[in-house]
């Protein structure tokens, strides 16, 4: 199985503060996988760039499909509209009856809600991506809540965490406090 | 009723009222259906200098759609009301059954329809500004005479349309011309947190 987790916001950075807390077992497991947009973001003034992800440039399909997006796709920024495409893409050279994984990762509530709704209404992705709906269109939140409900966070962890994250995420981080 | 009926009317205005139908019921001005109709053109992968598009006071401006506006108002398929116009009650059956050029370009005429008849004059235009710069190096900003009061207030439009779910975060750093690094760090300032409900 391969999993590949794609950074749509700088939301590794999140996870990777976890991680400082010794709370992210499985990391290192993933396949993390970068677009330039998002690299070039996360380039300006963050601490992480010792992390070993992969980045990735958009080949000449995908820059156009990204070029035909800027037209169209209005809420969402360059690194978010660059994971979603580049996840598309990948969800061609999956099978959909094999057991590999793409996830989209994201901090932000408005690119979820469009990858969620509004893409798999696009016909002209839908056209383009039969296998659109096996790509897991995931908000840390959600990651850190299935990591909760695993029990990989201890409460000392949680504590540790919640105050910093929770001005990030918000209120959607309150089974954090218990 | 109009007085002639919508299978007599051209492309352009044909496009004109599916656009404004697409808003979902939403009212729009005279700068929301500019841009739109700008928008438009370019889903189409048409130039817009061929629509008539030119830069002017509030950057991309075509006499050619404000005529068509004009002319289908006079035929009663628009009714305008308080500088905003919709599409007239009598002719709302009608003008839902108008096809677009594909089911791929209605798709993305009415997300650009919605999306943008939802935003405030001064967000449409930090959008459409900041687009413009980046894409056609303001080419259609070089008669705009409140570009930069626009762009000098641009954090603050960007966080506006950033807390009332109008963009994502990292869109809305890419408006005020920041990272998102520096937007997180404003809206901690400013509100205490990044998060919107």
């Amino acid at each position: 199985m391969s999993i590949k987790i794609l950074d749509s916001d700088c939301a590794i950075n999140l996870l990777e503060r976890m991680r400082s807390f010794d709370c992210i077992p499985f990391l290192s497991g993933y396949e993390t996988v970068m677009t330039e947009n998002v690299l070039n973001e996360l380039r300006k003034g963050n601490s992480f760039k010792e992390t070993p992800f992969e980045t990735y440039t958009l080949s000449g399909k995908e820059k156009v499909l990204f070029d035909d997006t800027t037209g169209y796709m209005s809420r969402l920024g360059k690194g978010e509209r660059s994971a979603m495409i580049h996840a598309l893409f990948l969800s061609n050279k999956h099978s959909c009856e094999d057991s590999d994984k793409i996830v989209v990762l994201s901090n932000d509530k408005e690119a979820n809600h469009i990858f969620h709704n509004v893409l798999p209404k696009d016909p002209t992705m839908r056209r383009m991506f039969p296998n659109i709906d096996k790509i897991i269109w995931s908000r840390t939140v959600d990651v850190i809540e299935k990591m909760w409900n695993a029990e990989l966070i201890d409460d000392d962890a949680a504590d540790g965490v919640y105050d910093e994250l929770c001005v990030i995420i918000g209120p959607d981080l309150r089974f954090l406090k218990h | 009723m109009a007085s002639v009926s919508v299978d007599k009317l051209g492309q352009l205005p044909l496009l004109i009222l599916y656009a404004i139908n697409a808003t979902d019921g939403k009212a729009v001005n005279e700068v929301h259906l500019q841009k739109i109709m700008f928008q438009t053109m370019k889903i189409l992968k048409a130039d817009p200098e061929d629509a008539g598009y030119r830069a002017h006071y509030y950057g991309p401006y075509s006499d050619v759609i404000k005529e068509e506006e004009k002319s289908l108002e006079s035929l009663g398929f628009i009714t305008e009301k308080n500088n905003r116009m919709e599409i007239s009650e009598s002719v709302k059956d009608e003008v839902s059954k108008i096809k677009p050029p594909s089911e791929e370009a209605g798709f993305k005429i009415k997300m650009v329809a919605e999306d943008l008849s939802k935003l405030e004059n001064d967000e449409l235009l930090l959008m459409i500004y900041s687009d413009d710069l980046e894409l056609h190096d303001g080419k259609y900003l070089e008669n705009s005479k409140v570009k930069d009061k626009i762009m000098g207030n641009r954090i603050t439009i960007a966080i506006g349309m950033y807390r009332s779910n109008k963009v994502s975060l990292e869109r809305a750093a890419e408006l005020a011309g920041t990272t998102v690094r520096d937007l997180e760090d404003g809206l901690v300032e400013r509100f205490g947190v990044v998060y919107v409900d």
